[in-house]
């Protein structure tokens, strides 16, 4: 069900990988661009490949879900979740650490942790919508019931995520780079920082995969000895 | 008799001052003051735990894919 060995090849990319970005993503030096950024320009490697993983996790999940739709095997339900759950989490990741980026420069001196960004506001939408989701299908016991009303929901919440993540924030008057049309990479930062930034949205990505693919096999495992669950 | 007051230069003050990333001109190459940032600054410190950090989690990922495959040797033999 799970090819282990292709499983592996992307594992010991992706930890190779992620050191080589932290050690870049910390050691080189790039141009200081102002007093407020300092050197949190750095967060731009750990930061942003945080929603580019949700973004690729729940994708992951949604088509597993349309699969399951079309072919009524339970295993592609199984790995919708477990992609869903492995994506929210990064999503978490990325709300917390854009606070405390944001709390160091656009809310020094308000000495906020929170002020609504729009672009801010709809990606914690996006995760509560995919919270209620983890919430359907934990209130339904009948596996077959949960994977049918499950995956259906998790088509309309993908839908939703280029609609909050990307159109809606586009439209409104916001902090966060990227309003002005040109997603997270302004001006304000070096073009040299794409060789860095790059290389981490695919290591964030195949981090993503690694966590999620050893889920499913710890799901599996476990659906052989509860076949109820 | 007055203590005598060490030339400012000496003082701990003024050498923690002179080193803190907001007293640097912001740096246009790497070897003037971000080379100060690395090395005054205890940057390298940091780097070394986030590595350890990193390295102590990739550890544990690969133990615990030990354990799968172990697992799902032994559901295979069940299943014969």
């Amino acid at each position: 069900m799970v090819n282990v060995r292709r499983y592996r090849l992307v594992r010991n990319i992706v930890l190779a990988t992620m050191t080589a970005v932290l050690l870049a993503g910390m050691l080189v030096p790039f141009p200081r661009i102002d007093d407020i950024l300092g050197q949190t320009h750095r967060n731009l490697f750990f930061h942003v490949p945080l929603w580019f993983a949700l973004m690729a996790g729940m994708g992951v999940s949604a088509w597993h879900a349309y699969r399951y739709l079309k072919t009524g095997d339970l295993v592609h339900d199984l790995r919708s979740n477990e992609a869903a759950r492995v994506a929210f989490a990064f999503g978490l990741m990325g709300i917390v650490t854009g606070m405390f980026w944001a709390r160091a420069t656009w809310y020094e001196s308000a000495g906020l942790w929170w002020n609504n960004d729009p672009k801010q506001l709809m990606a914690a939408t996006q995760l509560m919508v995919y919270a209620a989701y983890f919430v359907l299908r934990g209130s339904l016991d009948e596996p077959v019931r949960r994977a049918r009303l499950a995956s259906a929901y998790n088509l309309f919440a993908a839908i939703l995520v280029p609609l909050l993540l990307y159109v809606v924030p586009r439209q409104m008057e916001s902090l966060h780079p990227g309003a002005e049309g040109n997603p997270a990479f302004s001006n304000l930062t070096a073009p040299a920082m794409r060789l860095v930034l790059y290389p981490a949205f695919a290591t964030f990505i195949g981090l993503f995969w690694v966590i999620y693919t050893q889920r499913v096999r710890i799901a599996l495992l476990e659906r052989r000895s509860e076949p109820d669950l | 008799m007055p203590l005598q007051q060490a030339p400012d230069s000496l003082r701990a003050d003024s050498i923690v001052h002179s080193t803190t990333v907001a007293t640097l001109p912001g740096h246009t190459n790497a070897t003037g003051p971000a080379k100060l940032l690395f090395e005054q600054d205890k940057l390298y410190t940091v780097v070394a735990v986030l590595l350890i950090v990193w390295l102590g989690l990739a550890a544990l990922l690969l133990r615990n894919d030990r354990r799968l495959d172990r697992l799902e040797k032994e559901a295979r033999r069940a299943d014969g």
